[in-house]
């Protein structure tokens, strides 16, 4: 029985999207090339270091010499936000790392979506370890729904808890300065990174290393040391260097008086 | 991958199935709108989709207060220090789940037609003082907070240590003298010079970590829809 007349079906491409939806289309294919060519020839891919990532071992090496838990706010966002997935991606990598060396972390959750991911994530983590009766219900907290009590349980952890690193990685609104401040001010170790311009001046003051916008989301590729992934970092590369190249080219044109680049990517 | 190892995988196969036709699918309707007679699939994407996401959230809610919950009645069954304030936590998250249902904005019978409307009315009165005198109090006093957290962090930052901060120290000074009303009103002169740094300096500073910022969410969507991505965030582990 046909239920539809494919003849009835409309594909109409929406005005003032088709730019956009090409240069998605190329780089998506760019980002594909560059992840198959550090799959298959992994020993090609070098990569820049990003010292924030580099400070994650640091950081829960001194949790571990002091005895002391790792917070982990994965920020206010829904787990529809990319931020909040690249970081559950980095919850994994730090969760391992403490199952390894046995010490337990807190995950202070606002979001009851991401909670129930965060959930998962540390529970498979301290299992992928072999230490799955060392994975405690108060590892991963629901806090609350509302920003400002959100905060003051994250606040009431620290003073209660003392963790010795701070993680704070998502999306954050105006808590972010209050979780930095006082965190600093118990003496932990903290990584902050947000794609929140609003937010990264204040992380960058009160945090000891910060990933700023899209190294978010290479951290989440960084954190594996997997070469098959980390090779994306070089689509991104390339995408700010083809972002640069059509900012000069428009500055120039525009200059000149000339609206061509406006006119063909308002199409 | 074969097709009977996709079978047999199915935990980590079937959310990246799931993954790549619903990522296709969004970045699809985005830019081509999809018609048969008056049904549209864009408009059908972004009301009736996201309602069944909305309504597995709030499925979800109760997981968060079970959390809450079972953390809290084990600090009061423990004996842990400051258990007296999980006590509280216990006994206040039921009381307002009731207080709400029967006087808050949402109640559930207003109009006292099941209910009778003395309960509303009395309950209404209990809501309101929660919900203004403690609630929005306490968030208030959070956010008032952060004012003095600036100060702090700002202390910290701008400490002339080295050349950088120096330079940081005196841009804060000349945007913190431009932006104070008093200030603009005595020394007007600050005024240009802190819209010359707002408009030439911080705003394409903003927008580079704005555009390489959407670059990367970009590369990171790439690679859950395309099953690159098989951290335990998706796939249900390595």
């Amino acid at each position: 029985m046909i239920l539809l007349d494919l003849a009835q079906i409309e594909f109409r491409v929406i005005p003032g999207r088709v730019a956009q939806g090409v240069l998605l289309l190329l780089f998506g294919i760019l980002t594909i090339f560059a992840l198959e060519v550090s799959k298959r020839r992994p020993e090609k891919v070098k990569v820049r270091k990003i010292p924030a990532v580099e400070a994650i071992d640091e950081a829960i090496g001194r949790a571990t010499e002091m005895g002391r838990p790792v917070f982990f706010s994965p920020g206010l966002g829904g787990i529809g936000a990319l931020e909040t997935l690249a970081a559950l991606s980095i919850l994994g990598d730090i969760a391992r790392k403490t199952a390894r060396y046995g010490i337990p972390i807190i995950v202070a959750n606002r979001n009851y979506v991401v909670y129930m991911a965060a959930e998962g994530i540390v529970k498979q983590a301290y299992t992928m370890e072999g230490k799955a009766d060392m994975y405690q219900p108060e590892f991963v907290r629901y806090i609350a729904g509302a920003q400002f009590a959100y905060a003051q349980g994250c606040l009431g952890i620290f003073q209660r808890e003392r963790p010795a690193a701070n993680f704070f990685l998502g999306y954050f609104y105006a808590e972010s300065l209050e979780l930095a401040e006082a965190g600093f001010n118990i003496g932990a170790i903290q990584v902050a990174g947000t794609t929140s311009t609003v937010q990264l001046p204040f992380f960058v003051a009160a945090c000891d290393y910060v990933l700023l916008g899209e190294e978010l989301y290479a951290a989440a590729a960084y954190v594996t040391r997997d070469p098959k992934i980390i090779g994306v970092l070089f689509a991104h590369d390339l995408g700010k260097y083809i972002s640069f190249a059509l900012l000069l080219i428009g500055i120039i044109l525009i200059t000149a008086g000339n609206k061509f680049l406006i006119d063909l990517l308002s199409k | 991958m074969g097709f009977r190892t996709l079978m047999l995988d199915y935990k980590r196969s079937i959310p990246l199935a799931l993954a790549f036709i619903f990522g296709i699918l969004y970045v699809f309707e985005w830019y081509i709108d999809i018609r048969v007679g008056t049904f549209s699939l864009s408009s059908y994407l972004e009301t009736t989709m996201l309602d069944y996401f909305n309504a597995m959230g709030a499925m979800s809610i109760g997981i968060g207060a079970i959390n809450v919950y079972r953390i809290h009645y084990r600090n009061v069954s423990r004996k842990r220090p400051h258990w007296e304030y999980s006590l509280i936590v216990l006994i206040m998250i039921p009381f307002m789940a009731i207080i709400s249902t029967l006087g808050g904005r949402w109640a559930l019978d207003p109009r006292g037609v099941i209910v009778p409307k003395w309960v509303y009315d009395n309950t209404r009165v209990i809501f309101n003082y929660f919900y203004w005198c403690v609630d929005n109090v306490a968030s208030n006093m959070m956010f008032a907070l952060l004012g003095f957290f600036i100060v702090s962090a700002g202390y910290r930052a701008f400490r002339a240590r080295n050349v950088d901060a120096a330079i940081l120290l005196i841009t804060g000074f000349i945007v913190l003298m431009g932006n104070a009303p008093i200030n603009s009103a005595l020394f007007p002169f600050f005024d240009p010079i802190r819209a010359w740094i707002m408009d030439y300096w911080n705003t394409p500073a903003m927008r580079a970590v704005t555009i390489c910022t959407a670059i990367g969410a970009m590369a990171y969507g790439v690679r859950v829809i395309f099953a690159y991505e098989r951290r335990p965030t998706l796939a249900g582990g390595e």
